[in-house]
């Protein structure tokens, strides 16, 4: 085995492999930074070049670009505030904090770090694994599927602060959301109101790049101002945040098993990995020099990407070994490996194992290399945190929204990413958690599946005989007593204190949605009730809960406005808000009518010249650059079909 | 596969258009983009890449294929994308069709296939395969008889493999389990595997694809039987990728005693002809000029019988598809308007009796 690993490592070293391979990571880190693209973009464009191509050189091609998006995903999620995959969520926890405080390339410096450490150890780990891959993997059965979603949500307690009620609130918000589309076995569609869009469900990409694109894209501006809230002589460096996650290396080793494990379970991935192991972190001590998590801790970003980067790794592991594609990018790898003439389970390991080791050559290098790539870019990108916020609000809002029409090239995708946007910015006015929702929107599928087809497979009794769920069921009721102690001591600081308690609330903002959400999951019991037995078990389970933790919120909400006076919110601030989000909605419209080309291209020539102010040469120029980008990267390399418009405007 | 390759010639040569002298022009230097339903890695992503890097070979002016999945709404979103494509030639769906049961289905899965221009069907026969140890072990097909413990890993409910399943084991008199809403083959394969279910039926790209090598080599389980497809002349196809594995026919004549017959053998035939015979649509959207159509329907034929995109697909997914011309499409898009009633009640009284 030993001599196939050494020629797996000599097959990455023939040209023209390596090369590929660099070219592979540097449109993965492109890919990554762009909210809204992504690996599997990357992929299903690469793929038709590689037939004809050598098998290892198109692997590379392939590989590079999968094992770096989840390092320069990062760029968007702590500059931004939007999730620059859907793996990169919960570093915007405390990512985005930085980077209003001068430390974005402190942020990067430690993500980076982190990545690049979890994306070798996902590689070392698929090759040690390989003798015991098959024990290792089908010990995972479909009741621990629901345990590990359950043990997922517990970390609804870490996102969620001092707003322990909202949090929950959300996450059932989240979970009734992803009730939407087919059930798991049933042939009738729940709560899509005859709309063809929500039959399979509510996507991801646009409700994550509503949710957080929206509202941080909004606040820049309405406010005026750049990201970073201090002046530039305050920031710290790439080196501080390298240094941190040597600090750190111990929780980047456990980041990374985690990662690591998650990526290998079929149906999970880095978009539950990085919330798990964010979770993991906020539960862990802190030292009192620190800033709590949520507020800028660069523990709670060092966490989720060492566990991004590392769950590639993992998910090879199934995918290679048993022929199993974990997620829908292994799916397409596997696509990809027959293509390209291999046989991913026993051939892989057998008479191909050199190639198979090539794959953990490439995944080590690609992480190395794509890591000190975007370090090289971070300190230029760390920059943006101090120009003008009004320079970036276009051209950002034009990436979010043609990332959301690339997932689903539907106008009803523009339409549900504002509606979330709306959503977005009054939980953000009013001190509700979104990482929250979004966690419950990622689990609630993860548990529904396997809790329905555990129950068709499994009895009660078979289940308490699998030693590993009862090892699961330890471990989530120690989760659940770390997530109730940290939420006891979180309230209890916040008592007596005032301004820390209205912290957690957010006025009326925060009373309307908790109304909203009560009356929807009070509506969504009624239809339920006439579905088959396991389609509605979710439902009536999740909006009671809903209801009741909705109750909470309201309750507190109103306590909060009797006792205190000074309740009185920016009235400019609220209208400008207002004024656009109707300019959004405008958009939306215009693209409806006349196209989506002028109506990106409209918006932001008007956002520059009437809301930033800035003179016509610069709205110019910037309008030639946005046509340039739409044409070339949207027409030219990604072939998307556009919009066609009621008035074709040609 | 020489009988398939016969009949394709025939359709070529009956078509008998000329390509058009303008298709150069047309195409030379162009992005054909190919709309598919299903993710880019499966078997429709796979198959779909693999005849189009051969088919842009037939085509004047050699244009760029660019495959691009269009997931979601039950399938039915990327066949909206194509159906609203521009009809200029240079959108062709490539979607898993499910005919038959979107046409006993409920109406938000209806297509009307009169708003495309009918290229070509293309099947892949589907088989089933169980693990070997179930009960005191199974050697054979015909250690089913009177086998206790057998359980079926399912799609969903309305999905025609888990029909199919479901059909068979029925018409052989054999007791099953049931557990449904895998989703994917892949997941099932991994239920299977680590023994939570047994027994699976699956498109044979699947098998050939991966579980033969998998599963049955690694000693775990055992083929049972293919469900055979009438070829594009309306005859049994012979096929040869199922060498020393019987047809389901043939399997439950042996158990049974009889040549299978009854409502449910009828309506298992009426899905596996209609959704395994022709697990792809391919067409354009309606309003392409017929001299395109023409054009493109050739050039299908041509292509599917080609032994290099031949040699390559049972190299690369162990398989030889079937093809269904345009005529033979059309014959079955209207045969869809009037389906048996007795077939569409078996039909749902199976879906409803699958949902949990």
């Amino acid at each position: 085995m030993f001599d196939a690993f050494l020629s797996g490592l000599q097959l990455v070293f023939a040209w023209p492999a390596f090369g590929y391979l660099l070219i592979g990571v540097a449109f993965g880190v492109w890919l990554g930074a762009v909210p809204g693209l992504g690996g599997i973009t990357g992929v299903v464009i690469i793929l038709p070049f590689t037939f004809g191509m050598d098998t290892v050189p198109a692997l590379a091609l392939i590989l590079g670009v999968f094992a770096v998006t989840a390092t320069s995903d990062t760029i968007a999620s702590v500059m931004l505030g939007i999730p620059g995959t859907a793996a990169s969520q919960a570093t915007i926890m405390d990512g985005y904090p930085m980077a209003q405080n001068g430390k974005a390339a402190r942020a990067f410096g430690a993500a980076f770090t982190a990545s690049a450490v979890g994306g070798v150890m996902g590689g070392l780990a698929m090759a040690a694994s390989l003798p015991i891959i098959r024990p290792l993997i089908l010990s995972f059965g479909l009741p621990e599927f629901f345990l590990l979603g359950a043990l997922g949500l517990t970390m609804v307690a870490a996102v969620s602060g001092r707003a322990i009620s909202k949090g929950l609130a959300a996450a059932a918000v989240g979970l009734m959301l992803s009730q939407i589309g087919f059930p798991v076995a049933s042939e009738v569609p729940r709560y899509w109101f005859d709309v063809q869009y929500l039959i399979d469900g509510l996507p991801l990409i646009p409700l994550v790049l509503g949710l957080f694109a929206i509202p941080e894209m909004l606040d820049l501006a309405v406010r005026n101002s750049s990201i970073s809230r201090v002046e530039q002589k305050q920031s710290e460096t790439l080196a501080a945040g390298v240094r941190d996650a040597m600090r750190n290396w111990w929780l980047i080793l456990r980041c990374s098993w985690i990662g690591i494990y998650i990526g290998m379970l079929p149906g999970l991935g880095g978009m539950i990995a990085d919330w798990v192991a964010y979770g993991h972190a906020a539960q862990g001590s802190k030292a009192d020099d620190e800033p709590e998590f949520g507020k800028g801790n660069v523990r709670g970003v060092i966490a989720p990407e060492a566990a991004n980067n590392a769950v590639l790794g993992g998910a090879l592991i199934p995918t290679v070994g048993l022929g199993i594609p974990g997620s829908a990018s292994m799916a397409i790898l596997l696509g990809a490996f027959m293509i390209l003439g291999l046989a991913p389970g026993r051939a892989m390991l057998s008479d191909q194992l050199d190639i198979t080791f090539s794959l953990v050559w490439m995944l080590i290098f690609a992480n190395i290399i794509g890591a000190g790539l975007v370090m090289l870019l971070s300190r230029q990108v760390a920059r943006l945190a101090f120009i003008n916020g009004h320079l970036l609000v276009p051209g950002v809002l034009l990436f979010v929204f043609m990332g959301a029409w690339l997932d689903t090239p539907d106008i009803a995708s523009w339409i549900t990413m504002l509606a979330l946007g709306v959503t977005g910015v009054l939980m953000k006015r009013g001190c509700w958690p979104r990482p929250a929702l979004v966690l419950g929107f990622v689990l609630g599928p993860v548990m529904e599946n396997a809790i329905v087809l555990s129950t068709q497979t499994y009895s009660l009794v078979d289940v308490m005989k699998r030693p590993l769920s009862l090892i699961l069921i330890l471990v989530l009721a120690g989760a659940l007593v770390l997530a109730v102690r940290a939420t006891m001591r979180v309230q209890k600081a916040a008592e007596g204190s005032r301004t820390e308690a209205s912290a957690s609330d957010g006025g009326l903002s925060s009373l309307a949605l908790g109304v909203v959400f009560l009356v929807a999951f009070a509506a969504a019991i009624w239809p339920a009730l006439d579905w088959t037995p396991s389609a509605r078990l979710f439902p009536l389970v999740i909006a009671p809960v809903g209801m009741a933790v909705a109750l909470l919120s309201i309750g507190r909400d109103l306590k909060w406005r009797r006792n205190d006076a000074n309740q009185s919110a920016s009235d400019d601030t609220d209208k400008r808000s207002l004024i656009f989000l109707l300019w959004l909605a405008a958009l939306i419209a215009v693209a409806y009518f006349l196209g989506q080309p002028a109506a990106l291209i409209g918006f932001v020539a008007l956002y520059l010249w009437r809301w930033g102010d800035f003179r016509p040469p610069v709205v110019l120029a910037y309008v030639g650059g946005a046509a340039l980008v739409l044409y070339l990267v949207y027409e030219k390399v990604l072939f998307i079909r556009w919009w066609d418009p009621v008035f074709p405007l040609w | 596969m020489l009988k398939m390759m016969l009949a394709a010639g025939v359709a070529v040569l009956t078509m008998a258009v000329q390509t058009p002298i303008h298709a150069k022009d047309k195409y030379e230097g162009e992005n054909v983009r190919i709309v598919i339903n299903l993710g880019a890695g499966g078997s429709t992503g796979v198959m779909a890449q693999l005849f189009a890097n051969h088919w842009k070979e037939h085509i004047p002016g050699d244009p760029n294929f660019v495959v691009q999945p269009v997931t979601g709404g039950a399938q039915m979103k990327g066949i909206i994308e194509a159906r609203n494509a521009r009809p200029d030639g240079f959108t062709i769906a490539w979607v898993a069709w499910s005919g038959p049961t979107r046409a006993i289905g409920p109406k938000s899965q209806n297509v009307d296939w009169s708003d495309f221009e009918v290229i070509a069907g293309v099947g892949v026969p589907q088989m089933a395969y169980m693990r070997n140890d179930v009960g005191d072990g199974v050697s054979g097909y015909e250690d089913l008889v009177g086998l206790q413990g057998v359980h079926i890993g399912g799609y969903r409910p309305g999905s025609y493999l888990d029909l199919t399943a479901r059909m068979s084991l029925d018409l052989l008199g054999v007791d099953y389990d049931y557990t449904t809403g895998f989703g994917g083959g892949s997941k099932i394969v991994a239920a299977l595997q680590r023994d939570e279910v047994n027994f699976h039926v699956t498109p044979a790209a699947n098998y050939f694809g991966g579980i033969e090598d998998n599963v049955v080599e690694a000693g775990m389980g055992l083929p049972l039987w293919y469900y055979e497809l009438p070829g594009s002349d309306g005859k049994r196809a012979q096929n040869d990728q199922f060498e020393g594995i019987s047809t389901f026919r043939q399997v439950a004549e042996t158990i049974t005693g009889s040549p299978p017959s009854g409502p449910i053998w009828d309506s298992l035939q009426w899905l596996n002809n209609g959704m395994a015979g022709v697990t792809w649509f391919i067409g354009v959207p309606a309003g392409v000029d017929a001299e395109t159509v023409e054009m493109l329907r050739t050039t299908f034929a041509e292509t599917i019988s080609d032994p290099a995109f031949l040699a390559e697909a049972v190299e690369k997914t162990g398989i030889v598809p079937t093809y269904t011309p345009p005529e033979a499409m059309q014959t079955m898009i209207d045969g869809l308007k009037n389906v048996d009633p007795a077939i569409a009640e078996t039909v749902t009284g199976y879906i409803e009796s699958g949902t949990q």
